[in-house]
C-alpha cells in the first residue's frame, strides 16, 4: 500500500505537476485495486500519467494502442495459425500422431498487450490508450479484464492476474463510453491546465527556456483557448513543442516575426489558421501577451 | 455509535440528492465512494471533494453539478435550515399572494363568481396596478341594470383570456432574461427538496452556450454557436461510422472458404480466407419546419441541416412550412455556412408560412423511397392544421423507417397544448424536447446506437 505523499513526490520526481485532485484519485484508484479512466482533450497529459506512475514505481509499461477496428485477436491473443498449419503438414507428411492439445498450447499462442499484462509475473502498469477509438464491442469485451482482471481463452481455460496490474484507459471523448465501462473505474478528467500549473509544467518540461518566453507563451496559449471557438485547442502538448521551436529559432521572448512562423506548431488544421489570422491576428495576440506579462 | 450513523445518514443523503439532479450513481459506484472516503476521511474538504467526485461522476458534464451539489449539501446545519427557510417563506408568500387575490376578486367585491386558477391567480397579482384596475372596472361595468340577461360567464371567460395573454407575454420575457437551472426531481422531503432547488438556481454552467435555448442565441454567438454543433454532430457521426465501416485491420479467419479454397491443394492450406463485416450504412431524411411559429428557431433550425449534411453524407434534407422543399442540392454545394443558409432562406417561399405538417409529408414520401435502413427526423413545434392526417402520416412513416424522431423545440412541459404532440404519443414516433445544445446532445447520445 502505497503512501499519498510518497506518492505525490514520486510523480513530481517523473516531472509530472499533479495538483491535489489528481493526486487523490490516483491514490484512491491505487488504493481500491480500481483502473482509472483518464478524459480530457488530446494533449494535456493523459497518457503521460502511466509513463510516470511506470517509472516512479519502476513497473514495465504495458501499452494496447487503440484504434478503429481493433479487435480481441489484435488486443488478447491471438493462435499462430501459420506455424499450426505447417505443424499439421508436418506431422500429416511424417505420418506422426498429432494431438489436438499440442495445436492449443503456449508454443503457439501470440500473447498480445491485455495478456501479457494479466501474464506478467511483476506488477506492470497496462495503458489501454484511447479507448473511444474503438467500438462497443470491445468495451464489453474489457469488462472481464477490467473487473476481475482475468481473461477467458476457451481453449485453455481462465487465465487470472498473477499480480493486478495497474490499469490506465484514456479518452479523448470522442465518443461516450458505456456505462458499463465507467462503472468499473475511477474517473479522472484532465482539463486544459491553468496558467500556473502550465508555467509550472514549461518550467519543468523546458527549463532552459526564458521567463519572460515562458510567461508570455503560456499568456498567448490562454487567451488562444479562451477567445476562440477553434476546432482544435491547442494543449499542454503544443505549448511545449512551442517553447522549443522558439528556443530553436533563437527567441527570447515573443515576437511577430516568431508567432508567424510557428503558427502550424500550435494550430493543427487550416481553419484554425484562418480563423485565427481573421478574427485575432499576430498583433493582437502579442499585445495581449506581453501587456498581461507586463502586468 | 451514533456518530458513525450520521456520517452514514449524511452520506446516503448527499447521494440521493445526486441521484436526483440525474447522476447515474448505482450500488457499486456507492460503495467505491464508501471506500474512499474511509480512505481519505471527511476532514480535508478537498480531499473529500476528490474522493467522491472520482468514483461517484464518470463524466466531464456531471463535474459542474456535482461541484454545486456538494458545496450546497456539505455545509454547516444553520447554512442548511437557512435554505429550507427561504424555501418556506417564499412558498408562504405566494399563498399569501393567492389568498389576497382571491379576496379582491371575490363574490363579495365583485357582485359576480369569478373562477381563476391558480396559475391565473398568481398571473394576476403580477399584472401592474394599472392593469389590474382595468380588468376590475371592466368587470364592474357589466350590464348594469338588466336583470334578464346575465353576462358573467361570458365576462369570467374574457377576463381569463385577458389574464392568459399577459400570462404568455410574462413568460416570453422571463425566458428572455432567464439564466439555465439545471433540472431535478424532487425527493418528498421538503428540507433535501429546497436544498436541490438551491442547487438548480444556483448552479453555474461553465459552457452557458450548451444550456442556452436557440431562440436567445445573439448574433455575435452564432459563429461559436455554429462550431459547437458542429462538434457534436461530428461526435454522434464517428460513432455511427465506426459502427458501419470496416477497418481493413480487422480480420476474423473464415475457416469454411479456408478450407473450400485449399481443396485444390489437397487439404494443404495455403490460402487464407478472412471474413468481412456486413457493411450496412445508415440514411437520414431531415424534414425541418420554417413557418412563421417556428421563426424564432430558424437560424437554429438552418444550422442544424447544415451541420448534419456536413457531416452525414447520405442524407435527404427539407424543409417546410405550407409544402417541402428539398434542399440538399444546396447543402452539397459547399459554398460555406452562411451562403448556404442565405440560399436555402432564399429558395423558397416557405419560410414564414403556414404550416402543413401533413401535405409536407406527403409530398416527401412522394418523392423518396424509405426503408428500413432509413431514420427519419422532423425537426417541428408541431404547430399545423391538419393535425390528425399529420398523425396519421408520420405513424404510417414510423412503420416503414427504422427510426422516426421528432424534435420539438417547444418545452416538454408545453406539450399537452399541442394537439399533434398527443396523438403520436405511444406510437413509433420518438419525441424529444430539444431547445438547447444540452437536449441535441443527450438525444445524439441517446439514439447514435439505434442507427445501426
Amino acid at each position: 500500500m502505497v503512501d499519498f505523499d510518497v506518492l505525490k513526490q514520486a510523480i513530481e520526481s517523473q516531472g509530472y505537476v499533479a495538483e491535489e485532485e489528481l493526486a487523490t484519485t490516483l491514490y484512491l484508484a491505487l488504493q481500491l485495486n480500481k483502473p482509472i479512466l483518464v478524459e480530457g482533450a488530446p494533449g494535456v497529459g493523459k497518457t503521460e500519467i502511466a509513463k510516470v506512475l511506470a517509472n516512479a514505481f519502476g513497473h514495465e509499461l504495458v501499452r494496447l494502442q487503440c484504434y478503429e477496428g481493433l479487435d480481441e485477436t489484435k488486443a488478447l491473443y491471438e493462435w499462430n495459425y501459420q506455424r499450426q498449419l505447417i505443424r499439421i503438414q508436418l506431422a500429416k507428411e511424417a505420418s506422426g500422431c498429432l494431438d489436438e492439445e499440442d495445436l492449443f498450447s503456449s508454443k503457439y499462442l501470440l500473447e498480445r498487450p491485455l495478456l501479457k499484462a494479466i501474464r506478467s509475473e511483476q506488477r506492470c502498469v497496462l495503458l489501454i490508450d484511447e479507448i473511444d477509438k474503438t467500438d462497443e464491442e470491445f468495451e464489453a469485451f474489457l469488462f472481464e479484464v477490467l473487473s476481475d482482471f482475468q481473461v477467458s481463452i476457451p481453449e485453455m481455460g481462465t487465465v487470472v492476474a498473477r499480480q493486478v496490474p495497474i490499469v490506465i484507459l484514456t479518452s479523448n471523448g470522442e465518443r461516450s463510453l458505456s456505462d458499463g465501462l465507467k462503472r468499473r473505474c475511477v474517473y479522472l478528467y484532465i482539463d486544459y491546465p491553468t496558467i500556473d500549473k502550465e508555467l509550472a509544467i514549461i518550467r519543468k518540461k523546458v527549463p532552459e527556456a526564458q521567463e519572460t518566453l515562458v510567461f508570455e507563451v503560456v499568456r498567448a496559449m490562454h487567451y488562444l483557448r479562451s477567445q476562440m471557438e477553434l476546432r482544435k485547442k491547442p494543449a499542454i502538448a503544443e505549448t511545449i513543442d512551442w517553447v522549443k521551436a522558439l528556443i530553436l529559432l533563437g527567441a527570447n521572448d515573443l515576437q511577430a516575426v516568431d508567432v508567424e512562423r510557428t503558427l502550424s506548431v500550435i494550430l493543427k488544421n487550416r481553419e484554425d489558421i484562418e480563423l485565427f489570422k481573421q478574427s485575432v491576428g499576430t498583433q493582437s495576440l502579442l499585445e495581449y501577451a506581453k501587456q498581461l506579462a507586463q502586468a | 455509535m451514533a456518530t458513525i450513523t450520521n456520517i452514514e445518514q449524511e452520506f446516503a443523503g448527499f447521494i440521493q440528492v445526486l441521484r436526483h439532479l440525474g447522476l447515474k450513481i448505482g450500488t457499486s459506484e456507492t460503495i467505491d465512494a464508501l471506500k474512499a472516503v474511509s480512505i481519505v476521511g471527511m476532514l480535508e474538504r478537498k480531499r473529500l471533494r476528490a474522493a467522491l467526485r472520482a468514483t461517484l461522476v464518470k463524466d466531464r458534464d456531471s463535474y459542474q453539478i456535482f461541484n454545486r451539489a456538494f458545496e450546497t449539501y456539505f455545509v454547516d446545519p444553520e447554512t442548511r435550515k437557512q435554505h429550507f427557510l427561504e424555501q418556506l417563506e417564499q412558498e408562504q408568500q405566494d399563498q399569501e399572494l393567492l389568498a389576497q387575490v382571491r379576496e379582491e376578486l371575490s363574490e363579495e367585491n365583485l357582485g359576480m363568481e369569478l373562477e381563476l386558477s391558480e396559475e391565473q391567480a398568481r398571473t394576476y397579482a403580477k399584472l401592474s396596478e394599472e392593469d389590474k384596475q382595468k380588468i376590475l372596472k371592466f368587470l364592474s361595468n357589466r350590464t348594469e341594470g338588466n336583470e334578464v340577461v346575465s353576462p358573467d360567464k361570458l365576462l369570467e371567460t374574457i377576463v381569463k383570456q385577458q389574464i392568459n395573454y399577459w400570462k404568455r407575454q410574462m413568460e416570453l420575457q422571463a425566458e428572455q432574461d432567464k439564466q439555465p437551472e439545471h433540472p431535478y426531481t424532487p425527493m418528498g422531503d421538503e428540507e433535501l427538496d429546497a436544498l436541490l432547488d438551491h442547487i438548480s438556481k444556483t448552479y453555474q454552467p461553465e459552457d452557458r452556450l450548451m444550456e442556452k435555448d436557440f431562440k436567445q442565441i445573439q448574433e455575435e454567438e452564432l459563429d461559436n454557436f455554429a462550431h459547437v454543433l458542429y462538434r457534436l454532430t461530428r461526435k454522434w457521426v464517428t460513432r455511427i461510422s465506426r459502427r458501419y465501416k470496416m477497418s481493413k485491420r480487422k480480420q476474423l479467419l473464415d475457416v469454411r472458404k479456408t478450407v473450400r479454397k485449399n481443396i485444390g491443394f489437397g487439404g494443404a492450406l495455403f490460402a487464407l480466407r478472412y471474413k468481412s463485416k456486413r457493411i450496412s450504412k445508415p440514411r437520414l431524411v431531415l424534414l425541418c419546419d420554417m413557418s412563421g411559429s417556428m421563426t424564432t428557431y430558424a437560424q437554429f433550425v438552418l444550422m442544424f441541416v447544415y451541420g448534419l449534411a456536413s457531416v452525414v453524407k447520405d442524407i435527404d434534407s427539407f424543409i417546410f412550412a405550407e409544402h417541402a422543399v428539398l434542399v440538399t442540392h444546396l447543402l452539397r454545394q459547399k459554398q460555406g455556412f452562411r451562403q448556404t443558409l442565405a440560399a436555402i432562406v432564399n429558395q423558397g417561399e416557405q419560410v414564414g408560412q403556414g404550416t402543413n405538417l401533413g401535405r409536407s409529408l406527403e409530398e416527401v414520401l412522394g418523392r423518396i423511397n424509405l426503408n428500413s435502413e432509413t431514420t427519419f427526423i422532423l425537426l417541428s413545434d408541431g404547430k399545423t392544421m391538419g393535425e390528425q392526417r399529420s398523425s396519421k402520416l408520420l405513424q404510417e412513416l414510423s412503420q416503414q423507417c427504422k427510426r422516426t424522431i421528432w424534435l420539438n423545440p417547444v418545452a416538454k412541459a408545453k406539450w399537452q397544448e399541442i394537439p399533434l404532440c398527443a396523438l403520436v404519443d405511444g406510437s413509433k414516433v420518438i419525441s424529444y424536447e430539444c431547445n438547447t445544445l444540452r437536449h441535441l446532445d443527450i438525444m445524439l447520445s441517446k439514439e447514435a446506437k439505434l442507427f445501426y
